[in-house]
């Protein structure tokens, strides 16, 4: 397992786009424009991909196989086809692993009181 | 199913959109746009929906900045991966993928020289004649002269309509007068021109003066290089100080310091208290060398209209105002002087204005607008010709990408042979630009000091370049933009079926041609018009024989304006006798001024015996001063009479000869030789009419010759007078002797202005020469590439179209059918163009109309001539690829390919 946690660590962290993507992709596959709803609605509409970056990225993980290629079918909201995209098990794991990483970091920014100290479920 | 409906609702994605977003994608590494590119591109195109939703500038905003940031990552992506990622294509890194388009371009060049060369020379001519055009222009109109806050400062301008004169100069008694009541000047500066002989280490000259009034430099803020201005003592007793130009200084005194050491000027020892600066001579005030004091006369004559003046605004006071002011204070003035000042008009004038010559600003209104229409018809025409081009080259484009090119390396490969185009046709056009620059220089050299300032204007070419690189850049990007339009398969498949383009590209083909048309034809017609007066002008015979003769002024007074009318009667007579004995010299006369120069010395007279005429039909003519062997010298015939003789000198009877026009108007053409005129109403003595010759022409030639009187030098003298010698061979190989002969007799007295008369007649037309010269070239370039574009346009039009015309031949039609279809393609843009262009040639002609000459600015041959000769020319460009269609083979044609 030791060689999975190296990989998995060797990922980290991730940018910010790249931990939402991961994040979108949790509960079910996703189309580009799919993604790019399911980003733009957790982060409140801060944060809205353009193609070329979002499949740049999108590219760069699937060569570190943290996503993967799915089927193309028809969007249930467009009829078009598109094609999906799927979260790998290396994903899922490497996605926690950066939440981690951050939640280390907020607790430590709390202790320091540069954070009110809250629960981080949000 | 309401996903169905919903999808099938959905607008659809404008095919300009995707193909924009398609050009950012481009500059992607290959692979991510071969494994992501669909994706890509269906993404836009859902977020494209999305933002079209909400409203159209949303979507268009989102299509740029989707576009944008493809770039963007584009950029990063090879910045990142390095030179030898797996991205690039294989065996090379990016600078040699550069130095590998590069040399392809070239190929490209030398494949197709001739396209190559078109373009390079449409638009190297149009950024060449721009640049140097408006640099000219912005020369003429920025003149730098160091005015100090030249915002306050105005010019004053006079006119009388009635008498037809137009910028005349002013009086000082009116400008005292002015001074004084118009509230809105704090004050005016005034000065007026003069010469005066300049004794300097380099000789005895005649040189331009410049008589400045009272705060003259004050109210100017014009700077001194070294010494002092003038004292309001020295302005009131015009004291024999003098300011020295800044080239007077170099070139006469060797740049010595001479403050405080007079100098000889007019024959009177003056001091020296300053320099003036370079920058003021070198404009306006160029032709100045000696600056003097002068007081302003409030009871000088009124008439004595020779002063320039600029007035200084008071604070708070705006140029508008200034000018009410001063327009009502010159109407008071008139009231109050009837005599002198009945129908003159003053006003204020903007600074610009008052520095630039009317003249001067519509040969620069024309030649602007002729080079700018020589610009946009070139573009115009590299566009078309880029744009024919690369559809052509779909195929080529496809096969290479077929072959593995990824679309950033063909976008690359596009740019870089428009980015050569462009730099060849830079270069060329600053070497146009250069040439036509030198050429300027010499046609105008001596002709007033504006040319010297010349110089090729860095923000005029660059404004010039910019257009004319853009161009073929933007162009070049047409096929890549058309390439992107359907996937390889399809674009191969159409290539064989030929390249016919859309109804929207036609339409837009046959605009551009249409605006090329007017604007060619409206070229042609302003110079055509222009040409045919200067045409009119030179064919106009002068009166006389300018040939073989060569004139000097002498001023007998020049150094002591002391003499005697008879020690100036004797200088001269020694003078004369001096150059007719010149073995070269045939003959020789002196005269108060040579024919043609303008500025006749102007009397009104009564012939004895004659009926009292009313006061507006009292003879007027110009009277000439002249000694014997006048007519031998100018070779103007006799009519009657007598001559002009060595025996009519001072003691001897006052006569006179008057000229055809005189002896028409005032004897209605009866004999006048044996009556009696009375001059200027008896301020000279009466004369005898002795003789007739014939007339000269008005050197203003819009006007008939005016009556003329000739009388004696001897009887009556004048210290500033022409020698006019007529040689019997060259008269500049006998220049040398002649100056010789003079100096002789007339050691101390300065010689100036020697020149042949031949070139004292050319240089008053040589300006308008080299405006129309310009303007007639610029109308051939537009004419000729206005063709060039017609030609190229309709031969691509038929080349894509040779399976459609072999189908329509193989289903019947006839070669002449064909040939009809192609010409009426062609020639209907040509036609309108042609219409659109005369209605813009007549209202320019109407509004240059006061600068024609001998031709009407509605000139039939102009008007008719003109578009005939253009549609001939065009129905040319447009017959050889009609007949090319016409000879069209059905059976070749559906085979080919």
């Amino acid at each position: 397992m030791s060689t999975h946690e190296d990989n998995v660590a060797s990922h980290l962290p991730l940018s910010e786009r790249d931990f939402r993507v991961l994040f979108a992709l949790l509960d079910a596959p996703l189309h580009g424009y799919g993604l790019v709803k399911a980003i733009r609605e957790h982060s409140g509409g801060t944060v809205s991909p353009d193609p070329a970056n979002l499949y740049r990225g999108m590219q760069r993980m699937i060569d570190d196989g943290l996503v993967c290629d799915g089927e193309r079918r028809p969007a249930p909201d467009s009829a078009r086809v598109r094609r999906y995209y799927e979260i790998t098990d290396l994903g899922r794991s490497v996605l926690a692993a950066d939440a981690e990483r951050m939640q280390s970091l907020v607790a430590a920014a709390e202790h320091k009181q540069i954070l009110p100290p809250s629960d981080a479920s949000r | 199913m309401s996903a169905m409906m919903q999808g099938g609702n959905a607008t659809a994605v404008p095919r300009s959109a995707a193909r924009f977003f398609e050009l950012g994608v481009a500059t992607l590494p290959r692979r991510l746009r071969r494994e992501r590119g669909r994706d890509m591109q269906e993404l836009f195109e859902d977020l494209f929906q999305e933002a079209a939703g909400r409203s159209r500038l949303s979507a268009t905003r989102f299509t740029i900045t989707a576009t944008l940031r493809a770039v963007a990552a584009g950029l990063r992506a090879r910045l990142t991966s390095g030179g030898a990622g797996p991205e690039l294509p294989r065996g090379g890194s990016l600078g040699s993928g550069w130095m590998k388009d590069i040399g392809y371009a070239l190929r490209g060049v030398r494949r197709d020289p001739g396209f190559a060369i078109v373009v390079v020379l449409t638009l190297a001519l149009a950024i060449g004649v721009n640049s140097t055009i408006f640099s000219l222009g912005r020369t003429m109109i920025f003149i730098p002269i160091p005015f100090a806050d030249q915002a306050t400062l105005v010019g004053l301008r006079a006119d009388n309509p009635e008498q037809n004169l137009f910028r005349s100069g002013l009086s000082a008694p009116d400008l005292v007068d002015l001074a004084d009541r118009v509230e809105a000047f704090e004050g005016i500066a005034t000065a007026g021109r003069g010469l005066a002989s300049l004794d300097a280490p380099d000789g005895l000259t005649r040189v331009g003066t410049l008589l400045v009034a009272p705060d003259f430099f004050e109210l100017t803020g014009l700077p001194l290089l070294a010494g002092r201005s003038f004292r309001p003592e020295e302005h009131e007793n015009e004291t024999d100080v003098v300011l020295l130009s800044h080239s007077s200084w170099q070139r006469r005194f060797g740049g010595e310091p001479m403050l405080g050491e007079s100098i000889s000027v007019g024959g009177t020892q003056r001091i020296v208290v300053g320099i003036v600066d370079p920058q003021v001579e070198r404009s306006y005030f160029g032709g100045a060398e000696i600056w003097q004091p002068m007081r302003l006369d409030a009871s000088g004559d009124r008439t004595a209209r020779a002063l320039f003046a600029f007035a200084r605004l008071a604070p708070g006071a705006n140029l508008e105002e200034a000018a009410a002011e001063t327009v009502s204070t010159a109407a008071g003035l008139a009231e109050e002087h009837p005599l002198t000042n009945d129908g003159w008009r003053i006003t204020a004038i903007s600074l610009q204005a008052a520095l630039i010559g009317t003249n001067a600003l519509t040969a620069l209104a024309l030649m602007g607008m002729a080079v700018l229409f020589v610009l946009l018809i070139a573009c115009v025409n590299v566009a078309n010709l880029m744009m024919a081009r690369g559809a052509s080259r779909d195929r080529e484009i496809a096969v290479r990408m077929a072959m593995g090119a990824g679309r950033a390396r063909v976008v690359r490969q596009l740019l870089i042979e428009g980015a050569l185009l462009a730099s060849l046709a830079a270069a060329g056009g600053l070497l146009i630009a250069r040439g036509t620059f030198l050429w300027l220089v010499a046609v105008t050299r001596g002709r007033g000091d504006l040319f010297l300032e010349l110089k090729i204007d860095p923000g005029v070419a660059a404004f010039a370049l910019t257009l004319g690189l853009a161009t073929p850049l933007v162009f070049a990007l047409v096929p890549a933009l058309r390439g992107s339009r359907a996937d390889l398969h399809e674009r191969l498949g159409e290539g064989s079926r030929g390249h016919s383009a859309g109804r929207g590209q036609t339409r837009l083909r046959g605009a551009l041609i249409a605006g090329q048309v007017a604007l060619a034809l409206t070229l042609l017609i302003v110079s055509s018009l222009a040409t045919r007066s200067v045409i009119a002008l030179v064919g106009i015979e002068p009166g006389f024989d300018p040939g073989s003769t060569l004139t000097m002024r002498l001023d007998a007074r020049g150094t002591d304006t002391s003499i005697e009318d008879d020690d100036v009667r004797a200088l001269h007579r020694e003078i004369r006798a001096g150059v007719a004995g010149v073995p070269r010299v045939a003959a020789a006369a002196l005269v108060s001024r040579r024919p043609f120069v303008g500025g006749d010395e102007r009397v009104t007279f009564r012939v004895s015996g004659h009926p009292e005429p009313a006061e507006a039909d009292v003879p007027r003519a110009t009277l000439t001063r002249v000694t014997a062997d006048y007519l031998e010298v100018t070779r103007i015939p006799l009519d009657l009479g007598r001559p002009i003789t060595a025996e009519d000198v001072d003691n001897a009877l006052p006569v006179a000869v008057v000229s055809r026009a005189a002896r028409e108007r005032y004897w209605d053409g009866t004999d006048p030789v044996g009556d009696t005129i009375v001059i200027n109403g008896g301020a000279w003595p009466e004369l005898r009419v002795v003789g007739v010759i014939g007339d000269l022409r008005n050197p203003d030639a819009d006007q008939p010759s005016e009556p003329a009187i000739i009388v004696s030098l001897d009887q009556f003298p004048l210290a500033h007078v022409s020698l006019m010698a007529r040689t019997r061979d060259e008269p500049e190989d006998a220049r040398d002797a002649i100056v010789a002969a003079v100096r002789t007799a007339a050691p101390t007295m300065p010689v100036e202005d020697t020149r042949t008369m031949e070139q004292v007649l050319h240089d008053d037309l040589s300006g308008d020469m080299a405006i129309i010269s310009l303007l007639g070239f610029f109308a051939l370039v537009a004419l000729g590439l206005a063709v060039a574009g017609i030609y190229s346009v309709i031969a691509y039009t038929v080349s894509g179209r040779l399976r459609e015309i072999g189908i329509r031949l193989a289903l019947g039609a006839r070669a002449i059918d064909v040939r009809r279809m192609v010409l009426r393609q062609g020639l209907l843009p040509v036609a309108i163009g042609l219409t659109l262009g005369l209605a813009a040639g007549s209202a320019i002609s109407r509004l240059i109309a006061g600068a024609l000459y001998g031709v009407t600015p509605t000139d039939p041959t102009t008007f008719l001539g003109t578009p005939a000769l253009f549609l001939a020319v065009s129905a040319l460009a447009c017959l050889v690829p009609a007949r090319r269609a016409a000879r069209v083979d059905p059976a070749d044609s559906l085979r080919d390919e």
